[in-house]
């Protein structure tokens, strides 16, 4: 079988790097709009403004992973209903926060970003993002009684074998 | 456990490897924390906050280990002139596992090694121009690398690339090339030797001696001799046609590279980034004029030279031909490259051979040059110095003593200028007509 090669890539300008950051920037400013809307105190809501220009600015730091608890918990302070539009509008973005900060600690401020290599994070952006709404939606579902506590042990010795699990694989993965 | 987590510690730090990035750790210490989390308070919002994150993470452990990826840098010209583009195609074995390429590269007219594209990790092959910008030595390339898998979650890199220098040649703006002194010793070429030879150009009507060969006699100026005493053709009456001989010529071009200024007065004493030479300054009008001047008068076979009065070491020895052009213009860029201030500019004897003309190039900013291009003319040498100090001077906007400072630079230059007159050294601008000066230099006493 004849191996068709491809035509190689004309380097062209591409976008600045500073289009990731900007995304991301997007993405706190809206998670900031929707948890002042939602009534966060004006201390919560500094905090996650300020860890989330500390994420823009070092995407390579722990601040990203900060937002997103720190986004996390405050909703959960405010918040009755999980299945509540502004709920439902944090989770993509604080996942927006967390692929576009990774992308962006990998280059430098200075470099060029080509649209094509984005594009399949962008894919399995909205895949997870289905799987997510889908578990939602299941979620929504069931019905709302007292868990049997042999189920919730259960649930909570698998969470933690699954932690344990991802852990040993991260650590042992041949390199 | 202690030695599992130094060697997970020295992994983190080894860049010649796949290794996990700290977007892989919020992934999963965030991800499962808040899942946990939200299965043991019973908050679906933390659950629903986390999973995204988890399930990235395993998507991403889920692809298979890509193997040591590699970018091959391509073989490339050296040097190259100022138009001329050399296209650079670079092959990346990234693969299956490789889903982002960050590499180091120029595009466009960018100079030097250009900035880092993010590239998708499927390319095979890059393709891309060098040699764009001004002439000059300089790294105009240097592939630094970084390999990433899914979501930048695992990386392998950042490597730095293998540095490829390249020089773009000066460029040659052809100049009609004006008479020389002819040398004293041989006889081919295109100038008027004052000896008799063999050229066209008629040199005088003599009486036949013996010696003189029968094909040269003139026998309407030996009929109208002998009519003229008396019709009868004796030997007395015979005269031949002499002819001029043809002599080339050497042309010593003294660069003085120990100053590079341009027409902002303010930012003579800044550096310059890059290649080092100010764009239209005095150096960079140097090097210009010195290709234009050499190929001009090598394209005529006259014998050039270069002269490098910083730096006498790099100078180099008169010689013809089209290689004599391409060695005056590789060396010039190294002249410029090492250009800098020396004390003293040196011109010795054995660089300007006898016969030769020198030709000065430098905006005469300091009373050594005056001196030196006065010591070669005592010596015997004819001299033309060309004046490069750029014509509108401007002075230092934020220093309250600009304009003196102007004045005083302007009124010693011009004194300059004057002595070298006095000597009777013609003084010339780039750019001036300089062919009735050369013909008054190469009609000059011999």
């Amino acid at each position: 079988m004849k191996h068709e090669t491809k035509p190689p890539m004309r380097l062209t300008a591409g976008l600045p790097a500073w289009t990731l950051r900007g995304v991301v920037l997007c993405a706190v400013v809206l998670i900031v709009i929707v948890q002042a809307r939602q009534g966060v105190g004006v201390l919560p809501l500094t905090i996650i403004a300020v860890v989330g220009v500390l994420s823009v600015t070092a995407p390579g730091t722990p601040a990203p992973a900060f937002l997103i608890v720190a986004t996390a918990v405050a909703t959960l302070a405010v918040s009755e209903d999980p299945f509540e539009f502004a709920v439902l509008a944090l989770i993509p973005l604080v996942h927006v926060v967390h692929i576009g900060c990774a992308l962006a600690a990998v280059i430098p401020g200075t470099a060029r970003v080509h649209a094509a290599a984005l594009r399949p994070a962008a894919v399995r952006f909205g895949i997870v993002q289905a799987v997510v709404f889908g578990l939602a939606g299941v979620a929504a579902l069931v019905p709302k009684t007292v868990t049997p506590a042999a189920l919730e042990v259960t649930a909570l010795l698998g969470g933690a074998a699954l932690a344990v699990l991802a852990t040993r694989m991260i650590l042992n993965r041949p390199q | 456990m202690n030695n599992r987590v130094l060697r997970w510690m020295r992994g983190q730090r080894d860049t010649g490897r796949w290794r996990n990035t700290d977007a892989m750790y919020r992934a999963v210490v965030v991800g499962v924390g808040l899942v946990v989390a939200g299965v043991l308070l019973h908050e679906l919002v933390l659950v629903l906050f986390g999973a995204p994150l988890l399930i990235s993470a395993m998507l991403a452990m889920t692809r298979p280990q890509p193997a040591e990826p590699v970018v091959h840098q391509p073989t490339l010209p050296r040097a190259l002139e100022q138009s001329q583009l050399a296209e650079a195609v670079f092959d990346i074995d990234a693969g299956p596992g490789v889903e982002l390429v960050a590499l180091r590269a120029p595009h466009g007219k960018t100079r030097g090694a250009g900035p880092v594209h993010l590239l998708p990790g499927n390319v095979e092959q890059v393709r891309t121009t060098l040699g764009h910008g001004g002439w000059g030595e300089g790294v105009d390339l240097r592939l630094d690398r970084l390999f990433a898998g899914p979501d930048a979650l695992r990386v392998y890199g950042p490597i730095v690339g293998t540095e490829g220098r390249r020089t773009i040649l000066p460029p040659v703006k052809v100049l009609p090339a004006g008479p020389l002194p002819p040398r004293p010793s041989g006889l081919v070429g295109v100038h008027r030797s004052p000896r008799p030879g063999d050229s066209t150009e008629l040199r005088d009507i003599p009486a036949f001696q013996p010696g003189d060969r029968l094909r040269r006699i003139d026998w309407r100026v030996s009929l109208r001799t002998s009519a003229a005493t008396g019709g009868v053709m004796s030997p007395s009456a015979l005269h031949v046609r002499e002819r001029h001989a043809d002599a080339d010529a050497s042309l010593v071009l003294a660069i003085d590279t120990r100053v590079d200024v341009g027409a902002h007065v303010g930012e003579w004493a800044s550096a310059m980034i890059g290649n080092g030479v100010r764009a239209g300054g005095s150096l960079d009008t140097s090097v210009l004029a010195a290709c234009s001047l050499a190929a001009s008068y090598l394209r005529q076979g006259d014998r050039v030279g270069l002269v490098d009065l910083g730096r006498p070491q790099l100078s180099l020895a008169p010689g013809t031909g089209s290689r004599q052009l391409l060695k005056i213009r590789h060396q010039l860029v190294i002249c410029a490259r090492s250009a800098g201030w020396a004390s003293k500019p040196v011109l010795r004897p054995q660089q300007a051979p006898a016969g030769s003309l020198v030709m000065v190039l430098s905006p005469f900013l300091d009373d050594a040059m005056v001196e030196l291009t006065a010591t070669v003319v005592r010596r015997g040498t004819r001299v033309l110095a060309m004046d490069l100090l750029p014509e509108h001077l401007i002075a230092a906007e934020r220093d309250p003593w600009g304009e003196a400072v102007l004045r005083v630079l302007r009124a010693e230059h011009a004194v300059r200028l004057q002595t070298l007159r006095e000597h009777g050294i013609p003084v010339l601008r780039w750019g001036d007509e300089a062919s009735a000066t050369l013909r008054v230099l190469a009609r000059g006493r011999r």
